[in-house]
C-alpha cells in the first residue's frame, strides 16, 4: 500500500510543485506573459475553448488511430517480407533507414498535394513518420530468434510458415512492441505536423491560435496533443503486459 | 570379455541384419567422416564408427574433442565434410524419428508445458487430441502432469529439463541424442534424472547417443562408452560396459562400477597429455 | 609629465566613447528578404544607420518566425511585424510599439484565376472553390463577417505559389509584390484584389520595439527613424543596390521579380501625406480605426487607446 502511495504520490507533488513555481514566476512578471502564460490562463483556455479543442482532438485521434493501425499491420507485414527474401532484403533495407531521415517537415507540403487537404494528408505524414521504426524493430526481432530454437524447429522440419508462425514471430512480440512505443509517439507528432498543413485537427488549431497571438490556446492544445500520445502509450503498455505477463523478463512480475 | 579396448562383434552379417530390421531403434554407421570448419579446425577427422540398433552410446571426451559436432553431425544439423554418414539405413527411406535434447531445456517460453510438449507433434500436423494425450501421458511419466499449465519462467531448471526430455520423447523416437542435458543441473537433480533417463530407454528401447564429460555418468548410463580423442580428433577408445542392464543408485557402488570409472579416467588422463 | 599622460588618457577615453557610441541593433524579419523590406537593406548597405551610430544587423525570418516573442523576449530588439498582429499582442499582455510603418496600404491580397472571371473579392467568396490563406490572421476573420465563407473550402496557406499553380479552382493569399509576379512568371494568369480595397487596411511591415527600450532610447529610435526614411527614399528611387543584396540571401526569386515587386508596392507605401510628413507615418485614427475593427469581429477582448500601440 506505501509502494502505491509512493508510485502515485510523488509525481502529484512535482506537478503541484512544477505548476506552482510556474505561475509564480509569471505572476511576479519574471517571465512576460505574452511569451509563457501561467497555467491558469491555459487552464481557462482549456475550458473556453472546449467546444473547439474537443472537435479537433477527435479528428486528430481519429488519424493518429488510423496511420498507428496501418503503420503496425504493413511494418510488421514489411518486415516479414524482408525477412523471408534474403535477396529483397539486402536490395531495400538501405532505403528503409534512409527514408527514416527523411525530414517531415520538408515533406509535408508535398503530401497535401498529392493525397488532398484534410485526414488524408494527415494519415499520410503520420503513417511515414511511424512506419519504419515498426519495421526495424520486427526485423530485429525475427533477426533475434534464439538459435537454439532454430535447430530445435529444423530437427522436427518445420516448414517456412510453422516457424514463421510459431517462432519467429512469437519470439518478436518484446522487440515489436518497443517499436510501437516509438511508432506511436511518432505517429502523434507526425499527425500535428501534418495538420499544420492540412488544416484539421489539434495541429490546425495550434498553427491558428499562433497566427493569432493567442499562446495559452497553444498550450492547451500541446497538453492535449501529449494527452493522447501518453493514452496510446499507455495502451501498448497494456497489450505489451497482457502478451508477455507470463514469459518475458520485462514484464514478468518479482518472483 | 574384458572391458578394455574391445569392438563389439556380432555373429553374422545376416543374423545382424535381421537383428537390425527387428529392432526398434535406429543404427548408425559412419564410415571415415570429417568436419572442416570454416575456421580452418577440424575437430572430426576420419571418424568412423557403428552404433546399432536400441543401444545406448556415452560419448565421452575432454572440451574441444568434437563430440558436440559429431552429435549434430547424427543428428542431420550439420553434414559431414567428407566420409559418409547413415542413420536408420536398414529401416529405409521411411519416416525416421529423431530427437535431440540440448545441454538446455530451450523451451518456448510463451507456450506453457504442455503446449512445449505437444510443438514436435503440432508440427507434424498431428490432431490436438492425439497431441495433448500423448503429451499428457509423456508428462506423467517424467512425473510433471502437474504442471502442465505452468510456464517455463515459473519451474525450477530440473524441471525444465524434464519438460524438454518429455517433448524428446513425445514423437516415440527411434533416435535419442542427448548433448550434456543435465551438465547445468545440482548434482541431485542429476543423478535423479540419470536414473530416469535409463529407465525410460529400457522401456523404450530406442537407440541413444548421450554426449558428456562426466565419467560417472557415462560409466553409469551407457551400454558401450566411446571416447574422442582431441589430438587425433578419431575415436581414442571404445570400451563395452560390463555392468548388468538393470541400473539404480546402488549400481554406483559396485566394484565394476568403480574399476570402469577408474579405467576411463586413467584414459582421460592420457588423452589429455 | 602628468599633463601629457591625462591628455593621452583623454584622447584614449574619447575615442572609445565614440566608439560606443556605435549603438548594434537587431532587426528581426517576419519573411525572407524581399522588396517589403528593401528600405532596411537600402540604408544598411549605403552606411546610413552607421552615420547615426547604429550597426544594424537584419535577420532575415521565414514561415512562422515568432517576431513579437522574439522583441518581447529580449531575444533582439527590433522586429518587423503587422498592425493588427501588434493589436493582438497587446491584448494577450505584450508590451510592445510600432515605431514606422512601411505600407500605408496593405498589400495584403487574393490572387485569383483570371479565367474565373470575378470582378471584385465578394465574387472570390460567393463562387465555390477553395481559398488558401493563413487562417489565423484576422483579414480572414473580417472577409467571414464582410462575405461569408461557406461557400468556400478555406485550406492552409503552404507559401509561394504552388497551390495557385496546381488547382484552377484555388485562390491564395499574397503581397501584391511577390506571389501574383511569381505565379505570371510560371506561366499562370492571376488577377489579384487588395484586401485593402475591401475596407481592412492594417499599417503591414511595422517596425516594433518593446515599449520600456522605447522609452529608455528616445534618442536612437529618433535616429533610427530618420535613416530608415532615407532608406525607402533611395529604394523607392532606384531599388537595384538593395535588390541585389536581397536576391542574394533569398534566390527563391529571381532580380526581375525583385525589380517587378520593388515597382509595384510604390503606390502602396508613397501617398501624398508621406510626402508631406515622411515615408513610415502613422496616425492615432488609423489605429483607433484597426482596434476597433478587431473588437468588432472578436478577435480581441480589449483594446487600449491607439497611442497605446505607437509611438
Amino acid at each position: 500500500m506505501k509502494v502505491h502511495l509512493k508510485k502515485v504520490g510523488l509525481p502529484v507533488l512535482a506537478f503541484i510543485a512544477v505548476i506552482s513555481v510556474w505561475e509564480s514566476i509569471v505572476r511576479l512578471g519574471w517571465i512576460s506573459a505574452f511569451i509563457l502564460p501561467e497555467p491558469s490562463k491555459v487552464w481557462s483556455s482549456l475550458i473556453e475553448d472546449w467546444p473547439e479543442l474537443w472537435v479537433a482532438l477527435k479528428t486528430t485521434t481519429f488519424s493518429v488511430g488510423i496511420s498507428f493501425f496501418l503503420s503496425v499491420s504493413i511494418g510488421i507485414c514489411s518486415a516479414i517480407l524482408l525477412f523471408t527474401s534474403e535477396m529483397v532484403l539486402l536490395a531495400l533495407y538501405p532505403y528503409t533507414i534512409f527514408f527514416q531521415t527523411v525530414p517531415i517537415i520538408a515533406i509535408a507540403p508535398l503530401l497535401v498535394i498529392w493525397f488532398g487537404y484534410g485526414v488524408p494528408a494527415v494519415v499520410a505524414s503520420a503513417f511515414i513518420v511511424s512506419v519504419f521504426p515498426v519495421i526495424a524493430s520486427t526485423l530485429t526481432g525475427l533477426l533475434s530468434a534464439d538459435p537454439a530454437l532454430r535447430d530445435l524447429f529444423k530437427l522436427y522440419r518445420a516448414s517456412r510458415t510453422q516457424s514463421m508462425v510459431k517462432l519467429y514471430l512469437p519470439s518478436s512480440i518484446p522487440y515489436i512492441m518497443n517499436g510501437l512505443r516509438i511508432s506511436g509517439g511518432l505517429a502523434v507528432i507526425g499527425a500535428i505536423v501534418g495538420e499544420f498543413l492540412g488544416g484539421v485537427g489539434i495541429g490546425s488549431v495550434i498553427d491558428v491560435a499562433r497566427a493569432q497571438q493567442r499562446i495559452d490556446k497553444v498550450f492547451a492544445s500541446v497538453l492535449l496533443a501529449s494527452a493522447l500520445g501518453l493514452l496510446l502509450i499507455k495502451s501498448i503498455d497494456g497489450v505489451s503486459y497482457w502478451l508477455l505477463r507470463h514469459w518475458h523478463p520485462s514484464e514478468a512480475k518479482e518472483s | 570379455m574384458s572391458a578394455f579396448g574391445s569392438r563389439n562383434e556380432c555373429s553374422t552379417p545376416k543374423e545382424t541384419r535381421k537383428l537390425i530390421a527387428m529392432s526398434f531403434g535406429l543404427s548408425i554407421h559412419a564410415e571415415k567422416i570429417s568436419q572442416q570448419f570454416a575456421t580452418g579446425l577440424m575437430p572430426i577427422r576420419d571418424l568412423s564408427f557403428i552404433c546399432a540398433p536400441g543401444e545406448f552410446i556415452a560419448l565421452l571426451g575432454p572440451s574441444g574433442c568434437g563430440k558436440s559436432t559429431l552429435l549434430r553431425m547424427i543428428a542431420g544439423l550439420r553434414k559431414p565434410s567428407s566420409g559418409t554418414l547413415a542413420v536408420g539405413q536398414e529401416q529405409g527411406a521411411s519416416e525416421k524419428r529423431v530427437s535431440y535434447v540440448f545441454q538446455e531445456a530451450y523451451l518456448l517460453p510463451w507456450r506453457k508445458v504442455l503446449e512445449n510438449v505437444t510443438l514436435p507433434l503440432e508440427l507434424l500436423g498431428a490432431s490436438r487430441v492425439e497431441r495433448e494425450f500423448k503429451a499428457r501421458t509423456v508428462l506423467e511419466r517424467v512425473g510433471l502432469i502437474d504442471f502442465e499449465s505452468y510456464y517455463p519462467s515459473e519451474l525450477s531448471g530440473g524441471m525444465k529439463m524434464r519438460v524438454s526430455l518429455a517433448r524428446s520423447l513425445v514423437t516415440e523416437p527411434q533416435l535419442l541424442l542427448l548433448d550434456e542435458p543435465f551438465a547445468a543441473l545440482d548434482e541431485v537433480t542429476r543423478l535423479k534424472l540419470d536414473q530416469e533417463l535409463r529407465d525410460l530407454w529400457l522401456e523404450a528401447k530406442m537407440t541413444v547417443v548421450f554426449v558428456t564429460h562426466s565419467i560417472s555418468e557415462a560409466a553409469f548410463l551407457a551400454d558401450r562408452i566411446v571416447m574422442l580423442s582431441k589430438k587425433t580428433s578419431g575415436i581414442a577408445q571404445e570400451l563395452t560396459n560390463p555392468l548388468p542392464r538393470e541400473r539404480s543408485f546402488a549400481t554406483r557402488a559396485d566394484s565394476r562400477f568403480t574399476e570402469l570409472t577408474q579405467q576411463l579416467f586413467s584414459q582421460f588422463q592420457e588423452l589429455e597429455a | 609629465m602628468k599633463k601629457t599622460v591625462a591628455m593621452i588618457l583623454w584622447c584614449l577615453s574619447a575615442l572609445l566613447m565614440a566608439e560606443t557610441k556605435t549603438q548594434t541593433l537587431r532587426l528581426a524579419l517576419n519573411w525572407k528578404p524581399e522588396p517589403e523590406f528593401g528600405g532596411f537593406y537600402d540604408a544598411a548597405l549605403r552606411g546610413i544607420y552607421q552615420k547615426e551610430g547604429i550597426q544594424l544587423e537584419i535577420l532575415p525570418g521565414g514561415v512562422g518566425t515568432p517576431v513579437i516573442q522574439m522583441v518581447e523576449a529580449g531575444k533582439v530588439e527590433m522586429g518587423i511585424s503587422n498592425a493588427d498582429e501588434v493589436i493582438l499582442g497587446h491584448s494577450q499582455g505584450a508590451k510592445v510599439v510600432s515605431i514606422f510603418a512601411v505600407y500605408q496600404t496593405s498589400p495584403m491580397a487574393l490572387l485569383t484565376h483570371a479565367d474565373r472571371g470575378f470582378k471584385e473579392l465578394k465574387d472570390v467568396f460567393e463562387t465555390p472553390g477553395t481559398v488558401a490563406a493563413e487562417r489565423g490572421l484576422p483579414y480572414i476573420r473580417f472577409c467571414e463577417k464582410k462575405y461569408g465563407l461557406s461557400k468556400v473550402k478555406v485550406v492552409p496557406f503552404l507559401g509561394g505559389v504552388t497551390q495557385f499553380l496546381s488547382d484552377k479552382k484555388l485562390s491564395q493569399q499574397g503581397f501584391l509584390t511577390a506571389e501574383p509576379i511569381l505565379a505570371r512568371k510560371q506561366g499562370a494568369n492571376p488577377k489579384t484584389f487588395l484586401i485593402a480595397d475591401s475596407g481592412y487596411n492594417p499599417y503591414l511591415t511595422v517596425v516594433i520595439v518593446k515599449k520600456d527600450f522605447a522609452e529608455k532610447n528616445a534618442e536612437l529610435i529618433k535616429k533610427f527613424v530618420k535613416a530608415t526614411q532615407q532608406g525607402w527614399e533611395n529604394y523607392l528611387k532606384d531599388p537595384s543596390l538593395a535588390n541585389q543584396k536581397m536576391s542574394v540571401l533569398n534566390p527563391t526569386m529571381d532580380p526581375e521579380t525583385f525589380k517587378e515587386g520593388a515597382e509595384a508596392q510604390i503606390p502602396l507605401i508613397q501617398t501624398a501625406a508621406t510626402k508631406k510628413q515622411g515615408i513610415g507615418l502613422q496616425t492615432k485614427q488609423r489605429w483607433k480605426q484597426l482596434s476597433e475593427q478587431l473588437l468588432d469581429l472578436k478577435v480581441v477582448k480589449q483594446i487600449f487607446p491607439p497611442e497605446t500601440y505607437f509611438q
